[in-house]
């Protein structure tokens, strides 16, 4: 079990954990994949410099 | 076009496909391998110096041994390794990936050494462990032996890459989505409501947004990073433990960048104290370090001062203060908010300083 299914254990019942991981995983996916690239990553502690 | 961090990390996943596609007896020579050609492709030029460095490492150490200078072998190649960053930062123009965190994994592996805690580790497990391209660019400042002690009993783990992938996943909405996009929504939103402040407070706020930022997408990057090495099947150090916790500044550094505190605690404040006999020379000294290591600047001098400061200022309210008698619904909010207030004013009381001096 991951960290994020164990505590949606906690919370939901048996059968609807699997159903809820799946959904949250292809929402943070679908953020990432909408958004990903909009906002700026660029700080001190990414160490790639002077491209 | 895509961003060099995206097109590394995309690169660093490559890593975990090699990992598994390679017989286990040199699946991390393989990701070494793959580390290297990924660095002279988009970083030629740091690229030589870092493979130079890693295989130079144990000979210089070897060298020093059998002559019997091991405190002469670790201060003149600690001394070259110091500078070759030191030139790479301030020449302008040069393409360098991971110079900040290689160079301390470098100095850890020389002071260990010296200090007689860590055997001379061979060329191709050297190698091993300064080329790693998921933690290449991002960190955590990983230590050799737990590197080691991990590739040696590493296996297929489905539990383990199930859990790399979910560590990976949630790094990257927490940097991409919650960090990079959503709060900078929120910091422009505020830079509009507080244009009309006076500039110190609005510099102020803007800092504290910062800050937040700078949480959320350092640490879903260094998840990311971890995620990725669960995939490959080794478990490395954090790097953070719920900074936004702390109850105070002390306890915020022992949370936040763990990896980089630490390594400032065994290789300056500890030897700087024990020469000095001072922990107030230490902490500065391990405060500059840490404050130099972010960038070479003015304002970063002023950053470790401030830091120090407020460490000092911490330990002594600490003491003269019975905050065991606050409510403990009342620690839990003012001592975020107020570490959270000292981190960000730094800013905006550099540039107040700057604009009076010039």
């Amino acid at each position: 079990m991951t960290p994020l299914s164990k505590s949606l254990a906690r919370l939901l019942p048996a059968p609807l954990v699997a159903p809820a991981l799946a959904a949250l995983y292809a929402a943070m996916m679908m953020a990432i994949l909408i958004v990903g690239n909009s906002g700026s990553t660029e700080i001190a502690y990414i160490d790639v410099r002077n491209q | 076009m895509i961003e060099i961090q995206i097109l590394l990390l995309l690169l660093a996943l490559a890593a975990v496909a090699i990992s598994w596609c390679c017989p286990a007896s040199v699946a991390l020579d393989a990701v070494a391998l793959w580390t290297a050609a990924v660095l002279v492709a988009l970083a030629p030029a740091s690229a030589p110096w870092l493979l130079a460095a890693t295989v130079g490492t144990p000979l210089v150490l070897r060298l020093g041994e059998r002559a019997n200078r091991r405190g002469l072998a670790a201060a003149a190649w600690s001394l070259v390794l110091l500078s070759a960053f030191v030139a790479a930062r301030l020449t302008p123009g040069v393409a360098w990936i991971g110079g900040a965190f290689f160079t301390l994994r470098l100095l850890h592996v020389v002071g260990d050494w010296w200090m007689g805690r860590l055997a001379i580790p061979t060329i191709r497990r050297h190698l091993r462990y300064q080329l790693f391209l998921p933690v290449m660019f991002a960190g955590p400042i990983h230590r050799f032996e737990t590197f080691d002690r991990q590739a040696e009993r590493r296996r297929w783990d489905a539990p383990l890459f199930l859990a790399g992938i979910e560590r990976a996943l949630v790094g990257a909405f927490s940097a991409f989505v919650a960090g990079g996009w959503f709060i900078n929504r929120i910091a422009n939103v505020a830079d509009a409501r507080t244009k009309g402040w006076d500039p110190f407070l609005h510099d102020w706020s803007h800092a504290a947004i910062e800050w937040i930022s700078l949480y959320f997408v350092f640490a879903g990057f260094t998840a990311i990073a971890l995620g990725f090495s669960l995939m490959i099947g080794l478990r490395l150090e954090e790097n953070f433990d719920r900074p936004w916790a702390a109850r105070n500044l002390i306890e915020f550094w022992t949370r936040w960048h763990m990896s980089l505190t630490r390594w400032c605690r065994d290789y300056v404040f500890r030897p700087v104290t024990a020469v000095t006999r001072s922990a107030l020379a230490g902490l500065a000294m391990g405060m500059l370090a840490m404050g130099l290591w972010h960038e070479f600047s003015i304002y970063y001098l002023f950053w470790s001062f401030w830091q120090a400061l407020g460490v000092v200022l911490t330990r002594l309210a600490l003491r003269r203060i019975a905050f065991a008698r606050v409510p403990l619904a009342i620690r839990m909010v003012a001592g975020p908010l107020s570490v959270l207030a000292w981190l960000s004013v730094a800013r905006p009381l550099f540039s107040l300083i700057s604009r009076m001096f010039a």
